[in-house]
């Protein structure tokens, strides 16, 4: 293998790294929280892209820089998220994580089913976000959106970490995992909390589908499926709670999937799914994560 | 109780007219290669005996097609199509009308060979004549073998991979086949005079595979080097491993024989890793939506049933009426072939002299036909020998460039 195409294989595998890393850091949050694992994740970047997808055109009609139109999907984004956890999943919340897992399930078939409805089963093609050129180094072509996708994949993972240890609400939203009951007495709205908790994932979410929109400029209502899973995998492989982790075990399955279709391609979805299965008899918490030794 | 007695008349009927058909077998081989009035007149008299009592002069057609799913629009243009075919042939006052089952609906089978299998149920439940569909070959494969088991006619008409018409004999289809696709690619290949060629191929799938093993054999029999063969899936989105291979092994053209729901997501990669050569593709190109990426889309080549851009007087009538109608945006290949394939159907029941699955079989076989996709005649495995179209992009807009005879020499060729 040429140096180039080493080189080449690094930046591929740090862009699909980013957009798997920021999609896990949702369910992360979600998880760090609620200890849910809210599979319907994947289907609120779908109408994040959505969003980008008709409201990217009404930016450039408008004269104003498309990228704006990451605030509509931010918006919406987060108020579906809400909506999703008020009415599917805080009914279900006392009955246990089995029945959230379903619903949660049962929410990423509705959503995905919605979306065909509303949207048609058609792809369809984002406009472009950004149009940054391409440089050229060594013999290597990097687009600057990579390297713009990279930079907001970093940011973000920074501003979360930093706003979880240092806000006050940060501090709050660590507590209620620790003990819900005790939380309440020391005056925590644990509802509020949560129903943050949600709003900042599916924020994120409509981030990640930005991102995913600036090199994969396509939108399906079943994109989230496969991505939902892969970022899964990354927020496992890396802890699932820990922030850091998240990015980590990202940027990890996106490397780890590009350097094997270069050897292999046929083999990178087992590769990638196997090594969920691996990290989960050698160290179930992850990489980062700490072992509690919890009962599950 | 009804439904039930409704099967078993019918299924009387039809071995009824097989077992008639056997004794003028000879006669019948020889109706059905001579399309035209004259076979279906030697015939009349036994078609008129086979079905006494049933004989309803009505072809009932299930239709199946990609209704949802990545290629929603194929299943949007064959709705639009079979709509316009059958109101055509039941208003020209011929001697056969057609009726779609399943209420006129094309049965959705999401591109997807299980869901196939319960279109193809929930289309028999209604004892149809004849079966049209579906378009692509891994969902068509399972239908074949199922169709050729329950001794039902199905015309495919997108599947181009060679097992689906080697299901059984009454099994047609109104497409070329995928060997053909591949070897037309690779002759052209050729003769744009490129030496090194790559392939990325998705190989879940039998048509990809059959496209790209077809261009291979051909391209290294005509001494053009295959530098780079590459393997995605069909669900994949992210080709930047596999692109950044190809423009590393300093190919020249690229084959891409996958369908046009990733080919955007194809193009837009190897474009932004740096390759600059000709990306190729099949007919699973057709109507890919390029908004947004016309430069990339340039210098960018695929082979195709037919072009809304011929002149011949059937295309031309069928593009007229059908942008009338329902615009351009689903005037895709896929909407030419089923329209054909309904319109066979109505030839093979005059060749055949009756509107049963027997008689159409017969009239089926070997029968020669002039639509939308060119004149052709279907071989002894039921495979027309067609017409193949080369299309192009210009300013994003695919553009004809030139259409290949079967045997690669050029039919007609875009001026200037």
């Amino acid at each position: 293998m040429t140096f180039s195409l080493f080189f080449q294989s690094i930046v591929n595998g740090l862009n699909l790294g980013a957009t798997y890393a920021l999609i896990a850091l949702g369910y992360t949050m979600v998880y760090g929280i609620i200890r849910m694992i809210n599979f319907a994740h994947g289907d609120f970047i779908m109408i994040g892209a959505y969003t980008l997808f008709y409201t990217v055109p009404l930016m450039v009609n408008n004269g104003m820089p498309a990228w704006l139109a990451v605030f509509a999907a931010i918006v919406v984004c987060a108020i579906v998220g809400v909506l999703v956890e008020i009415f599917a999943y805080r009914p279900v919340r006392k009955a246990g994580p089995m029945s959230a897992l379903i619903t949660a399930l049962a929410m990423s078939i509705f959503l995905q089913n919605l979306a065909m409805v509303l949207f048609g089963a058609r792809p369809h093609n984002v406009a472009a976000i950004f149009s940054l050129p391409s440089v050229t180094v060594a013999g290597v072509t990097i687009s600057l959106n990579v390297v713009l996708t990279i930079a907001i994949g970093l940011a973000i993972m920074l501003g979360l970490q930093l706003f979880v240890k240092k806000t006050k609400l940060g501090k709050a939203m660590r507590a209620v995992p620790q003990d819900r009951d005790a939380s309440t007495l020391m005056g925590i709205n644990v509802n509020k909390i949560i129903t943050v908790t949600f709003a900042i994932g599916s924020a994120l979410a409509a981030v990640a589908a930005l991102m995913y929109c600036t090199t994969y400029p396509r939108v399906t209502n079943n994109m989230g499926t496969t991505m939902g899973m892969k970022a899964f995998i990354a927020a496992v492989l890396g802890g699932i709670g820990v922030i850091p982790g998240a990015m980590l075990g990202g940027v990890l399955i996106g490397l780890i999937e590009v350097f094997v279709r270069l050897f292999a391609p046929g083999w990178y979805e087992a590769v990638t799914y196997g090594t969920l299965i691996v990290i989960l008899l050698v160290k179930p918490s992850g990489i980062l994560g700490r072992n509690t030794g919890e009962k599950v | 109780m009804k439904k039930r007695n409704q099967v078993l008349s019918l299924a009387l009927a039809g071995a009824m007219s097989v077992s008639l058909l056997a004794g003028c077998s000879s006669s019948a081989q020889g109706g059905g290669t001579s399309s035209g009035s004259s076979a279906a007149g030697g015939s009349s008299s036994t078609a008129e005996g086979a079905s006494s009592g049933e004989e309803d002069n009505v072809i009932r057609v299930g239709v199946i097609g990609p209704r949802t799913g990545g290629s929603a629009d194929y299943g949007e243009g064959a709705q639009n199509a079979v709509d316009m075919a059958v109101e055509e042939i039941n208003s020209s006052g011929g001697p056969y009308t057609i009726e779609i089952v399943n209420g006129g609906e094309v049965a959705d089978d999401a591109q997807d060979a299980k869901q196939a299998m319960n279109a193809y149920n929930l289309v028999m439940a209604d004892s149809p004549d004849a079966l049209v569909g579906s378009f692509f070959s891994s969902v068509t494969l399972p239908m074949a073998q199922q169709a050729a088991a329950d001794n039902m006619l199905l015309l495919a008409t997108g599947a181009t991979n060679v097992d689906v018409t080697l299901a059984g004999p009454t099994i047609f289809r109104d497409c070329f086949i995928d060997p053909y696709q591949g070897k037309m690619a690779s002759l052209f290949v050729q003769s744009e005079g490129y030496t090194k060629v790559a392939v990325i191929y998705a190989n879940d799938d039998d048509y990809s595979n059959g496209l790209k093993d077809a261009f291979i054999e051909n391209c290294e029999a005509a001494g053009i080097e295959i530098v780079y063969e590459g393997q995605c899936v069909t669900t994949d989105t992210d080709f930047t491993s596999q692109v950044s291979q190809v423009v590393a092994s300093g190919a020249e053209c690229l084959y891409y024989p996958c369908f046009k729901d990733t080919v955007p997501l194809l193009v837009s990669q190897a474009r932004a890793a740096g390759f600059t050569g000709a990306i190729m593709g099949g007919d699973g190109w057709d109507s890919s939506d390029i908004t947004g990426l016309e430069s990339q889309f340039e210098n960018c080549y695929f082979t195709n049933h037919y072009s809304s851009e011929d002149t011949s007087p059937a295309v031309v009538n069928f593009v007229t009426k059908y942008t009338e109608r329902y615009g351009t945006e689903t005037l895709n290949a896929c909407a030419s072939l089923y329209y054909d394939a309904i319109y066979m159907l109505y030839q093979a029941a005059q060749n055949g002299g009756g509107t049963d699955t027997a008689s159409l079989v017969k009239g089926m076989t070997g029968m020669t036909f002039t639509g939308v996709g060119g004149t052709f005649t279907l071989d002894e495995n039921g495979d027309p020998a067609k017409q193949i179209v080369f299309n192009t992009y210009v300013d994003g807009q695919v553009q004809w460039f030139e259409t290949l005879g079967p045997d690669g020499e050029i039919v007609a060729q875009r001026e200037g």
